[in-house]
């Protein structure tokens, strides 16, 4: 009996083995739809490719995603951890964090106390002033802070178009929280998951490198005008302690363009941030890059009337790339899109005609149809690709054309830029050559497509990185 | 290759057991391990394993020698001598030729350049298992191997190879020749092998992850007690690891007719160092027993030769470990405190309760640990202050620094747990036929987790590249 029940184990296991190597060997699958890439495969095994440890390691690699339920198992680990991670993370941090928000909540009180008393101090000082004289002084003491105010809310109003001449507001720490660290080094600060921040010591060789080229290009193009737009985000300011990277103002001071045509997606405060992107994603959301397009359409066409959001729709969850190799399960957050009254555009993506950039209006009318929502949405397939080159043409506009040259985050705008230009292009430099098959000259392009108004765009990646770099 | 990876599971044990078992003679039986083997080391270094072919050739040869030479006493001993000194010097050029040359820098200024030199995986222990034949030859305890592929084939046997025990000739000497396997010892080496994944891929990887987490962290972040915790959890990865490690070894050697010694008696319940070390590496201990410590004189000497013997044993210990100074200073530190037990606290500590002196033991295990874990001197310096005169534990600033630190802190529990014998509990069920149903079922299943683990995590430290 026992040589049975152990004959049996052993055959059981044995089996179980070399059926696992037979599938990942003789059956391989293409595609992994969990971690949204190509799934590994053998290496051929050569003398050359054993010696040099490559076959060794693709091996690995393909076991890893090969083996039937490898897949199934990793997703179940994955759980199983950041739920039971999760649930202790809650359970430790949550005397902390409702101090913090208690004391957050305490700290606006104070201030609104303080206004009012201010105010009514104000009011009485008035009342009380006994003669003409004392009155007068006191008129001219309100008058000048009046005056100062007004120099503040106009420094504000400034700023919120994205102008900045040299003044903007600290960093406004409106919270006690603090950044925790999860294992893959993604930081989590209240419910957004974030990068760390890359100051300007950091980046400022690889800056210089961007702005040179973009001086010799105003320089050479004097017949274009040029715009520049940096996007802050979570990497440019430290939320708990005050801290700028300093990139947007360093960016600002080097590059040779009036005040008014290079203008920044300015973020002050966390409250703000939260409203303006993703928890998960590291790109702006609906709320943001409306914000962002406006500020857009002020420096380009200033006066031009923007389209207005109409509704805001949830179109389902999003587990963006913050949270990938994190812990997707956990970090998950509803997205919803805004809509707007769009007129038609004949849209061109690498040569390509399309009827649509982005699937927003899609997903929208889904809902209202009473479809169910997207189990895991993704900012490229809502607002649109990173197509190396984009082509909107708007029969309905005589504004003129205009090239974007940009990475992701412009993707957001583009739908609501294109109903303001006769011709908007968009080029992606990352994947024009991959994606046109043509080598991208900025020389010959503005030469072929009678560009006058060229922008810039994007966030620090788009300013470091070589690939962004217009030679 | 580790035991520890898919491509062990998928590719190489189960194509070994496959081909080892379609044949029926021994011979040919013999060659399927031999080139298993060989794949198996290859596999992590494709060209080092010639250079541990060449020290087997050299040890068969001088084998071969030391056997001819039988009736002349000095031609043996000048055979056996160079043998000994030509394997030694191996171990000692790639191993410790780097650290010899930085320290000799280190005193007379940058005069020689510092080789580099790749290490070879295992060849501590292929090293002292070959020693341990020439000797015991030498001896007259073992008989001559006259077959090459026999030789190599002891060596470079893959559960044995990178992470020991060490297999002394004598215990294998006959199996080589002649054994037998059966489905119920099959089934008790996968049982052994199974335990042994878990203990590594479950429980040591683990608690390593919460020891990186804070050694690599801020120390004023962690504290006195992160760092206590960070050295227990340590003391638990190196012996969830390295018993894990026996324990697959035992399994697969098994597996395939083979009966290793066993190298660990759960040494953390020792209520003293002697105790403990005679539960740890039971084979490294008793190899210096046996090939150092006697020849030297053991304790039948003079007590000043006597405490030289144990100074010289046990830096050679430390030093087997790795070259580096922290090992030297572990083992001296080992060294003194079995000098002092034998005198003086030995007597004290028998007297004390079991609880106290088992906590004073570990006490003394976990702080060598702490000395053996960091190599470098000012992490040493850091942990060892913080330990002792560290801040006041932090639990917001902990997690901010690393939120891992929940998931590692999970496993020190499992492990102090585990640490104790209750794995013999299982041992008793499985002597009834329905228990043993149960215990096949349960290690089937642990199979299955320990494979879960390895496709989520990609976190499995390799302790023994200094080995």
């Amino acid at each position: 009996m026992k040589t049975a029940v152990n004959a049996v184990f052993a055959a059981g296991v044995l089996t179980a083995l070399l059926t696992g190597l037979g599938k990942a060997a003789l059956l391989p699958e293409d595609i992994n739809e969990y971690e949204n890439r190509y799934m590994e495969q053998f290496a051929p095994l050569t003398v050359e490719s054993y010696l040099d440890g490559s076959f060794q390691e693709q091996a690995e690699k393909a076991l890893a995603d090969q083996l039937p339920w490898a897949i199934d198992a990793k997703k179940s680990y994955n759980t199983a951890v950041s739920g039971f991670t999760g649930s202790v993370f809650d359970a430790l941090t949550r005397g902390y964090r409702e101090a913090a928000a208690a004391e957050d909540a305490r700290r606006l009180e104070e201030e609104k106390k303080a206004e009012e008393e201010r105010l009514a101090a104000e009011e009485k000082a008035l009342q009380e002033a006994k003669d003409a004289e004392e009155r007068a002084a006191l008129e001219a003491k309100l008058e000048a802070e009046r005056q100062a105010r007004e120099a503040e809310i106009r420094l504000q109003n400034e700023l919120s178009r994205g102008i900045y001449r040299g003044v903007r507001n600290e960093v406004k720490v409106d919270s006690t929280e603090r950044y925790f660290t999860l294992p893959s080094g993604r930081l989590v600060y209240k419910e957004h998951l974030m990068y760390e921040n890359r100051f300007l010591a950091g980046e400022q060789k690889k800056l210089d490198d961007h702005i040179e080229a973009i001086n010799n290009l105003v320089e050479r193009h004097p017949e274009i005008t040029f715009y520049t737009y940096y996007i802050e985000k979570e990497t440019d300011v430290n939320f708990q302690t005050g801290e700028r990277s300093g990139i947007f103002e360093y960016l600002h001071d080097n590059i040779d363009l009036p005040d008014e045509n290079k203008r920044g997606f300015m973020i002050d405060r966390f409250s703000d941030f939260d409203a303006w992107f993703f928890k998960t994603d590291h790109h702006w959301c609906g709320t943001g890059s409306y914000r962002g397009y406006t500020q857009v359409l002020d420096m380009i066409l200033p006066g031009e009337t923007p389209l207005e959001p109409l509704e805001y729709t949830e179109i389902g969850k999003l587990s963006g790339s913050k949270a990938t190799g994190t812990d997707t399960e956990r970090y998950t957050e509803t997205v919803g899109v805004w809509s707007y009254d769009f007129k038609p555009v004949t849209i061109t993506l690498n040569g390509e005609k399309s009827s649509e950039y982005g699937r927003q209006l899609a997903y929208v009318q889904r809902i209202k149809d009473g479809g169910t929502p997207l189990e895991n949405a993704k900012y490229g397939a809502v607002y649109g690709p990173d197509s190396g080159e984009a082509i909107f043409e708007n029969p309905e506009s005589d504004n003129g054309s205009i090239l974007i040259l940009g990475e992701s985050y412009d993707n957001a705008l583009l739908m609501l830029l294109s109903q303001h230009f006769s011709t908007l292009y968009s080029v992606d430099l990352r994947n024009y050559k991959a994606q046109t098959g043509k080598v991208f000259s900025f020389d010959s392009y503005v030469k072929e497509h009678g560009i006058d108004r060229v922008l810039l765009i994007g966030n620090l990646d788009y300013y470091v990185l070589q690939a962004f770099i217009l030679k | 290759m580790v035991f520890s990876s898919l491509p062990f599971l998928f590719i190489f044990i189960s194509l070994t057991c496959l081909f080892y078992f379609a044949f029926r003679s021994l011979k040919w039986r013999n060659g399927v391990l031999l080139f298993a083997s060989l794949v198996f080391y290859s596999w992590g270094e494709p060209r080092l394993v010639l250079l541990m072919a060449l020290v087997v050739l050299a040890a068969w040869a001088g084998g071969l020698g030391i056997d001819a030479l039988k009736d002349r006493p000095k031609a043996r001993r000048a055979c056996f001598i160079g043998t000994v000194s030509l394997i030694t010097l191996n171990l000692a050029v790639f191993k410790y030729l780097g650290f010899l040359v930085s320290n000799i820098n280190g005193i007379f200024g940058p005069v020689l350049t510092v080789p580099v030199i790749e290490l070879p995986i295992g060849i501590s222990f292929y090293t002292f298992q070959i020693l341990s034949y020439v000797i015991d030859l030498y001896k007259g305890n073992v008989g001559v191997q006259k077959s090459f592929p026999r030789l190599l084939l002891y060596v470079s046997f893959f559960p044995q190879l990178i992470a020991g025990p060490i297999v002394r000739y004598s215990t294998v000497e006959s199996e080589i020749g002649r054994r037998k396997e059966d489905v119920n010892e099959i089934a008790w080496g996968l049982r052994r092998f199974i335990t042994g994944l878990a203990k590594k891929v479950i429980i040591s990887n683990g608690v390593a992850r919460f020891a990186e987490i804070v050694y690599a962290g801020d120390p004023q972040v962690y504290g006195r007690l992160m760092y206590w915790l960070a050295a227990i959890a340590y003391s638990l990865q190196l012996y969830f690891d390295f018993s894990g490690y026996s324990d697959m070894a035992i399994g697969l050697g098994r597996i395939f007719g083979f009966h290793f010694l066993e190298n660990f008696d759960h040494p953390y319940v020792s209520c003293s160092i002697t105790e403990f070390w005679r539960r740890w590496h039971i084979s490294l201990s008793t190899w210096f027993r046996d090939y150092i410590y006697i020849p030297l004189g053991g304790s039948r000497v003079s007590r000043g030769r006597w405490f030289f013997n144990i100074m010289v044993v046990w830096s050679l210990t430390g030093l087997w470990h790795g070259a580096s100074w922290n090992f030297v200073f572990w083992g001296l530190y080992y060294g003194l405190l079995l000098v002092l037990e034998k005198l003086v606290t030995g007597r004290l500590m028998a007297k004390l309760p079991r609880p106290i002196s088992w906590l004073i033991t570990m006490f003394i295990v976990i702080l060598g640990w702490t000395i053996f874990d960091l190599t470098d001197p000012a992490a040493l310096s850091t942990a060892l202050r913080t330990m002792f005169a560290g801040g006041p534990f932090r639990p917001m600033d902990v997690l901010a620094a690393n939120t891992g630190i929940i998931e590692g802190a999970f496993y020190i529990p499992l492990g102090l747990i585990f640490m104790f014998p209750v794995g013999k509990l299982f041992k008793k069920i499985e002597s009834s036929a329905p228990g043993l149903i149960l215990a096949n079922l349960w290690s089937a299943a642990l199979l299955v987790l320990c494979c879960v683990y390895m496709f989520g995590s990609s976190f499995n430290p390799f302790i023994y590249f200094r080995f």
